[in-house]
């Protein structure tokens, strides 16, 4: 069936040849003017041929290309190329798409990209073995894919930096909130006023201890919180703070007075800080209410007063009692000695000569007349170590020591007692007090023995800024309930028939001790007996 | 009162005891009664007598000059001080030894009598063995042992 295009065979033909004409034309001008470069070298790598795009890379025309190298023509990109076409002439295998960069003679300043492709191919005169070069450049792409990153860089930072700004932005008003709520729960009255005294910012105690609502504080002047005395001294105060700020306590070594609402006032503790807001200097006061200190500090001085005058009072009525003690012993002493003498001198001109009960009567007697005058002899000495005032003076314990052994030898001997005196130091102290010292306690270890003889021992060891002495013995002990109380005046924890004596001698012992600054106490010696210990300062102090 | 031995040259020594204690006064009497040397003892109950008795004035014109003064320190009127003072500034008087017996244990009344010229100071015992010994012992010193002037 015919048509009408075929139907024309001229046409046909000559549409065909030209058909075919214009593909080579176009193939042919495509090659020339693409942007492809393209070319095609022999085996030692020297140009065969190639398109003017790739010839434009050396800036050389196309005809002088030919036979000549790589390495002559495109110096600075032949270390790249070489490489790649070794391996397509090696492994006779295409290498697609391998990304070059490096820069040009022509153009040194700016660094281009190519996509290059190497194909094995034959050369067209000797059918030898070479390499077709496929160049594309792609410097452009290259830049523009940069530029994108780039800005995408840049997107992501401009994110980071709001995400940075917004959080911030949280943080401050969390700060914000965390303040006000700081602020708001402070336990002192907060009041910020700026330059010219008016308030500018108040909390909640401030509204709670002044009593007014923080509507009627803002915008006053912050004098509305002060005494009306005060008011004007106040502004003066201000006035010199704004001229030199500083974090400081307000009116130090003044009372100061804050004036509610209602006109009661009340004592405060000011301190005040300044604070500078851009060139306008705002200060803040914080206040306490000190109502409940004062009263505490009242109460304490009062006290204090009173204690001072009770011990004043007790101190008298103490050195009254020791006068008291001295004179009663001493004006007791002389009737006394008429009772006693006169009882001495019944017994010794009547003994024997009147009946049994007389003889029992006189006896008890003179026993009691001697007693009562042994007490009062105690008495007077006890009163002694009281009133008369203490000779310090260096004194070397160990002669005072033996002095007081030998003063004892008749007790000593009597009871076959051994007395040991360890190294005792020198120190201050009232020589005749502290023979006495030593004296009562190394005779009561003799004294109070036990079933065999006693054994007494003296010792001293230096204790920080006290020398601790210990006489020990093998007596019969002290019950640990009567560790007090023999050191109290006229307890005794015999009778008279067990052991003699007036219950003074260890009362004795702790005035003296305590008068020299130190302390005495009894423990009990591991095994049988007692061990008392005491202290006296190794330096001279203040011993009155 | 007078003892009944005499002493080397006969007569009873004399003893002049100043003491406003009726008690001590006794019982200085009856230690002398126990002792061994005669004598006679004199009371004068305060300072003032004491001095008129020592230099016969008055109801004591016809006194004896006592061979020892037994003086106490606190008396009325004058006290013991003054009158030791007065003695030893007499010259009539100051050679007579004067004893110091007296209650007082004082350290301060002991070298007070001392610088006063007293010739012993004494504290007297409470004990009375002790104080019966102490009398004797002052009559046989000063009475027999030492030296007096005449």
């Amino acid at each position: 069936m015919p048509s009408e295009a075929n139907a024309d065979p001229t046409r046909t033909d000559a549409a065909r040849e030209s058909h075919r004409r214009l593909s080579l034309g176009s193939v042919e001008s495509l090659l020339a003017t693409t942007s492809f470069g393209l070319g095609v070298l022999d085996q030692d790598l020297r140009f065969v041929q190639l398109n003017t795009t790739l010839a434009a890379l050396s800036g050389a025309p196309v005809a002088a290309h030919t036979g000549r190298t790589l390495q002559e023509l495109l110096p600075t990109l032949a270390p790249l190329l070489t490489p790649l076409c070794r391996q397509v002439l090696e492994t006779g295998a295409p290498l697609l798409d391998q990304n070059i960069c490096g820069r040009l003679p022509a153009q040194p300043a700016r660094e281009q990209c190519w996509l290059v492709s190497g194909y094995p191919a034959e050369t067209s005169a000797d059918r030898a073995v070479g390499i077709a070069l496929l160049v594309v450049d792609v410097t452009a792409r290259q830049e523009a894919t940069q530029a994108v990153a780039s800005l995408e860089t840049q997107v992501a930072e401009r994110r980071q930096v709001e995400e940075a700004l917004s959080q911030s932005l949280r943080q401050a008003e969390a700060a914000e909130a965390q303040f006000r709520g700081l602020l708001e729960a402070a336990p002192d009255g907060i009041v910020i006023v700026d330059h010219t005294g008016t308030i500018q910012l108040v909390n909640r105690m401030t509204e709670l201890l002044f009593g007014y609502n923080r509507n009627e504080l803002l915008g006053q002047p912050v004098e509305l919180l002060i005494p009306e005395q005060l008011r004007d001294q106040h502004v003066t105060h201000r006035t010199g703070y704004m001229a030199r700020p500083a974090t400081r306590p307000m009116g130090v070594g003044l009372e100061l007075l804050g004036r509610c609402k209602d006109g009661r006032e009340f004592p405060v503790e000011i301190s005040l800080s300044p604070l500078h807001m851009g060139t306008d200097l705002l200060v803040t006061a914080v206040i306490r209410d000190i109502s409940r200190r004062r009263q505490a500090e009242r109460e304490l001085r009062d006290t204090a007063a009173r204690l001072a005058r009770q011990t004043t009072e007790l101190a008298r009525s103490n050195a009254e009692l020791e006068q008291f003690a001295y004179v009663a012993s001493h004006d007791l002493q002389e009737p006394l000695r008429m009772v006693a003498s006169y009882t001495q001198l019944l017994a010794r001109r009547y003994r024997g000569r009147l009946d049994d009960d007389a003889d029992e009567f006189i006896g008890y007697a003179v026993d009691g007349a001697t007693r009562m005058q042994q007490l009062i002899q105690d008495l007077l000495t006890y009163s002694r170590v009281g009133t008369r005032g203490l000779h310090v003076e260096p004194v070397n314990c160990t002669a005072v020591a033996e002095r007081v052994v030998a003063d004892l030898h008749a007790a000593i001997t009597e009871s076959a007692a051994t007395v040991t005196i360890g190294p005792l130091p020198t120190l201050p102290g009232d020589r005749m007090q502290l023979g006495q010292l030593f004296q009562n306690l190394i005779a009561n270890a003799i004294k109070y023995h036990g079933e065999a003889p006693p054994e007494v021992a003296l010792a001293a060891t230096r204790e920080g800024q006290f020398w601790h002495f210990t006489v020990q013995d093998n007596g019969i002990g002290i019950a640990p309930e009567y560790a007090e109380r023999i050191f109290v005046i006229f307890q005794r924890l015999h009778t008279q028939t067990e052991y003699s004596g007036t219950g003074i001698g260890l009362a004795i012992c702790r005035k003296i001790v305590e008068r020299h600054g130190g302390r005495i106490w009894v423990e009990p010696t591991p095994g049988p007996g007692a061990t008392f210990h005491f202290t006296l300062p190794a330096e001279v102090a203040e011993t009155e | 009162m007078n003892a009944m031995q005499t002493d080397t040259t006969g007569r009873p020594i004399e003893i002049l005891l100043v003491e406003d204690s009726p008690g001590d006064v006794r019982l200085t009497k009856e230690a002398l009664r126990e002792g061994k040397i005669r004598n006679h003892l004199s009371v004068a109950s305060d300072g003032e007598l004491a001095l008129a008795f020592l230099r016969r004035e008055g109801r004591y014109a016809d006194a004896p000059r006592p061979d020892v003064i037994l003086l106490d320190l606190n008396l009325p009127r004058k006290d013991g001080r003054e009158v030791l003072t007065e003695i030893k500034a007499d010259p009539q008087l100051r050679r007579i030894p004067v004893v110091v017996l007296t209650t007082s244990s004082n350290e301060e009344d002991i070298v007070r009598a001392y610088d006063l010229h007293a010739n012993c100071f004494i504290t007297k015992p409470v004990n009375l063995d002790q104080f019966i010994s102490v009398v004797q012992s002052i009559e046989s010193f000063w009475l027999t042992t030492v030296t007096l002037p005449e």
